[in-house]
């Protein structure tokens, strides 16, 4: 699973998730890419799910690119802990995306294998999701 | 070179700022026409028409574009902001031409042929560079650049920009050596069972995060 090398904070305050992405938001590497039309927490075991999907879907062949990475970690309290006593020890890494953000690319697949593999990889991430083409002027190049 | 030049129309307008709002929400999207020694003109155009312009147009295609009926311009595609959420357009930069004036301007590279590697070999060819940075005249853009990837008869094998063959007057901007297609081997199929994660990483806590993150195929 991804997961940063070290970090410098081992707890971070959770923030907030106003706003559309600000960057990342057009195919830059593939030719398909699964956008995500809300804003979420992502983690690491998500994107390992999805990303396991879409490779089995496309069975050979094709290449894919995770455009996000999970580098916020994630605090849990134990089980039947009263409140209090402090924040809870980190549990998992997440990736905060908001909508518009592409979250992952392919290349290498027509776009039925594509399309499917993407749908597959959907279904293991806790957002909406839209597939996008990269073609020239309709996708803002 | 590039072909007839698409028409397109425009209106002029007044309206800046946060109050084009209400020209989007009835189906135009405002634009701007710009260029080297010209004065910005803020004009209007019809999102469904450009909509479905931009579909068949790069951004090397030259346009006539006629301002309120009587004004024409050969204008490119300078520029599209698009919503990320919605995917619709929010914004247009039209760059007016000049004649005589060189352009910078990025030209799609297309690929002809079949790769031996990717077809005989079982590879996936990863056409890297779509888009090439070039200077020219105007009229001397090409619509596309064409580079076989028939030599790609092994994973080692790379084509590169400069392999790519420019007509007269087209100046490369981009770095020469960059590979601009290749063929990469088949990626081992996956197990279909896969180990659960192991325990020590399904604690992943930062002071134990040692290990390196997984790579992706």
């Amino acid at each position: 699973m991804l997961m940063p090398k070290r970090v410098k904070h081992r707890k971070v305050q959770r923030g907030r998730m106003s706003g559309i992405a600000k960057g990342g938001t057009t195919v830059a590497f593939g030719e398909f890419g699964l956008a995500t039309l809300e804003p979420a927490w992502i983690t690491s075991r998500q994107i390992e799910a999805a990303r396991r999907a879409m490779t089995r879907s496309v069975k050979r062949g094709g290449k894919i690119w995770i455009r996000i990475f999970p580098d916020k970690p994630a605090t849990k309290k134990p089980a039947e802990t009263r409140m209090g006593s402090g924040k809870g020890a980190p549990d998992h890494w997440v990736a905060v995306v908001k909508p518009g953000r592409i979250l992952f690319e392919m290349a290498g697949v027509d776009q039925t294998e594509a399309v499917e593999a993407m749908r597959l990889a959907s279904h293991k991430l806790p957002v909406a999701t839209r597939f996008i083409l990269k073609e020239g002027l309709a996708d803002g190049h | 070179m590039s072909s007839t030049p698409t028409v397109l129309t425009a209106t002029s307008r007044t309206e800046t700022g946060k109050a084009v709002a209400h020209l989007r929400k009835a189906g135009k999207v405002p634009a701007v026409v710009f260029g080297h020694g010209l004065e910005s003109i803020s004009v209007t155009l019809d999102a469904h028409e450009f909509d479905l312009l931009r579909r068949t147009i790069h951004s090397n295609s030259i346009i006539s574009l006629e301002i309120d009926g009587k004004d024409k311009r050969r204008v490119m595609v300078h520029g599209i902001h698009i919503d990320p959420r919605t995917r619709h357009l929010l914004h247009v930069d039209l760059f007016a031409l000049k004649s005589g004036e060189e352009v910078t301007v990025e030209v799609p590279l297309h690929t002809v042929g079949e790769a031996y590697a990717a077809t005989k070999l079982g590879g996936t060819l990863l056409h890297t560079v779509d888009r090439v940075r070039v200077r020219a005249l105007p009229e001397a853009l090409p619509e596309a650049f064409e580079v076989s990837v028939e030599p790609l008869v092994d994973f080692d094998a790379a084509i590169h920009l400069r392999d790519v063959a420019l007509p007269p007057g087209v100046t490369l901007l981009a770095d020469p050596d960059e590979v601009v297609a290749k063929v990469i081997p088949q990626r081992a199929v996956e197990e279909p069972v896969v180990a659960e994660v192991a325990p020590e990483a399904a604690e992943v806590a930062p002071e134990a995060a040692e290990a390196k993150p997984s790579s992706e195929s």
